[in-house]
């Protein structure tokens, strides 16, 4: 019997918060675990995450055409994950739709649970948004903190909005990984499934013809080993957030990998 | 609705249905829209109402709400005893008569003729009038004519946006001016636009709001309309509703039916 399947939406209020960056992490988790998640990109103005993902379907949610493109697909009963980045740019659309079509009821209705994976900067507002947004919608929500956006100031520790969310049952971390390095990572070109295949000891080394196509293919063993550092405990994160997600709901766990 | 209460009183725990015409003279402006959300909206109340079309042959309104609509010609006697003179009898207490465009003012000057407002007066029914709005000046002036036929009457300016009009020739003194000089003011409800995409699935369905709202086709079975769109008709008329809920609409009605 198959069981629950995962909307994963990968949201923040703010740009550049990591929103794709996590997305991608939870498509490539899904593909090394052996599934083939549905992908969407809700950014129509500065498509990213379908630039990483051909398969990706890039929505204009301005649109009734995007709206339904994908709100009339996530709840699809279907066993593979949906996975969709919202970023600031699609954020106030994307949850006054999902409100006004009550999309959770509806994603319930046919075996499917919407994940809402929130990014705060460390503001108060993202703090009091993200709880908001956790106790309208009522469904499971994970508070992910990206260590690029630094620590929580003195002033948030005031804040009940901050400690709410801090104790949220499921959280994730994304590690830092230095400018240089993150910047290579953010090559649309750039799979990073394929990079920690590529670049696990012992593997097959590419042949000169296969390098002049791959865009990390020349990279110094520290810099590779740098990215692996960061991308593994990145990923397990990623494993530990999903498989919290799936015991709570009582659903079969994706199988473990080890990263 | 305090003139309702003093009519009752009158009316010494008689018979007292309520009678709620929904019209214009002005064409296009969305009268059947508002008399199928205001359908929807006793059914969800539990008041048992029936539905008259005057757009003879053929009702607009019988295609969505075909089982407690029908087609009637009211510039008709037969057509006018048939809705009139069953007030009294039938079970069902609140009648919405959906008069088709450019008739409304001819429906209201029949009616007098036939002492509808007399009874009104004597509060033997309660009568409603929905007028409905068009953004236009030619629209406007259409107050000043019916406004005597709603002295004891509950009025209603509906000022519809199904075209996402801006009612931009909406003169506000003019407006204000009429009911001064009629030394009585409105109820006004704001109909907003409904995504058009959605109302032409609702028109293709030809089912109530709520039915497509449900997810049900004609015969209330699962359909397999459009998340996106049904959640934005629900979403409409609810904002519609929340309005006639203001206006205490539903009292009104159940005031009538309990005098019964």
């Amino acid at each position: 019997m198959l069981g629950k399947s995962l909307a994963i939406l990968v949201v923040s209020p703010r740009e550049r918060s990591g929103t794709t960056l996590l997305a991608r992490l939870f498509a490539e988790f899904f593909r090394l675990s052996g599934d083939a998640p549905l992908l969407f990109d809700t950014d129509a103005q500065k498509p990213k995450f379908s630039k990483y993902f051909p398969e990706a379907e890039l929505v204009d949610l301005g649109k009734t055409k995007g709206q339904m493109r994908l709100f009339d697909t996530l709840p699809v009963r279907a066993h593979e994950p949906k996975i969709v980045d919202v970023t600031g740019r699609a954020f106030p659309t994307f949850f006054s739709l999902m409100r006004d079509i009550d999309f959770v009821a509806e994603a319930r209705a046919n075996n499917v649970e919407p994940v809402i994976v929130y990014i705060p900067n460390y503001d108060a507002d993202d703090f009091e948004r993200g709880f908001r947004i956790r106790e309208h919608f009522g469904c499971e929500f994970v508070l992910a903190e990206n260590a690029y956006l630094g620590t929580a100031p003195q002033s948030l520790h005031g804040v009940n909005s901050y400690w709410a969310l801090k104790a949220n049952p499921v959280r994730v971390m994304i590690p830092l990984l230095d400018s240089m390095n993150m910047n290579l990572m953010e090559d649309e070109r750039v799979s990073l499934a394929e990079f920690l295949k590529r670049s696990a000891p012992g593997a097959t080394q590419p042949s000169p013809g296969e390098k002049a196509s791959m865009p990390l293919a020349y990279l110094s063993l520290d810099a590779r080993s740098k990215i692996r550092n960061w991308l593994k405990p990145s990923l397990r994160e990623v494993q530990r957030a999903v498989q919290l997600v799936q015991q709570r709901l009582d659903t079969p766990v994706t199988e473990p990998q080890s990263f | 609705m305090a003139k309702t209460a003093k009519r009752a009183e009158r009316s010494g725990g008689k018979q007292r249905p309520a009678v709620i015409i929904v019209g214009a003279d002005k064409g296009g402006v969305g009268k059947t829209t508002v008399a199928r959300t205001m359908l929807d909206y006793f059914a969800d109340k539990n008041v048992l109402t029936r539905a008259f079309d005057t757009e003879s042959p053929r009702g607009t309104l019988k295609r969505f709400h075909p089982r407690i609509t029908e087609v009637v010609d009211l510039t008709q006697v037969a057509d006018q005893m048939k809705v009139l003179d069953t007030l009294h009898s039938s079970e069902v207490k609140v009648s919405i008569i959906d008069v088709r465009a450019g008739l409304l003012s001819r429906t209201l000057k029949d009616m007098t003729d036939v002492g509808f407002f007399e009874a009104v007066d004597s509060g033997e029914f309660n009568f409603a009038l929905f007028h409905v709005l068009g953004p236009s000046v030619a629209s406007l002036s259409e107050i000043e004519e019916v406004l005597p036929f709603t002295e004891n009457a509950e009025y209603f300016v509906v000022k519809n946006h199904i075209n996402e009009t801006n009612f931009f020739e909406w003169d506000q003194g003019t407006y204000d001016r009429y009911f001064k000089k009629a030394k009585r003011t409105a109820h006004e409800i704001n109909v907003p636009k409904l995504n058009e995409m959605a109302y032409e699935q609702v028109e293709l369905a030809g089912v109530p709001f709520v039915t497509f709202g449900e997810n049900k086709n004609a015969k209330n079975q699962k359909a397999d309309f459009s998340l996106v769109l049904r959640g934005y008709v629900r979403t409409w008329e609810k904002a519609v509703h929340e309005q006639f809920e203001e206006t205490g609409l539903y009292e009104w009605a159940i005031e009538g039916a309990r005098a019964s």
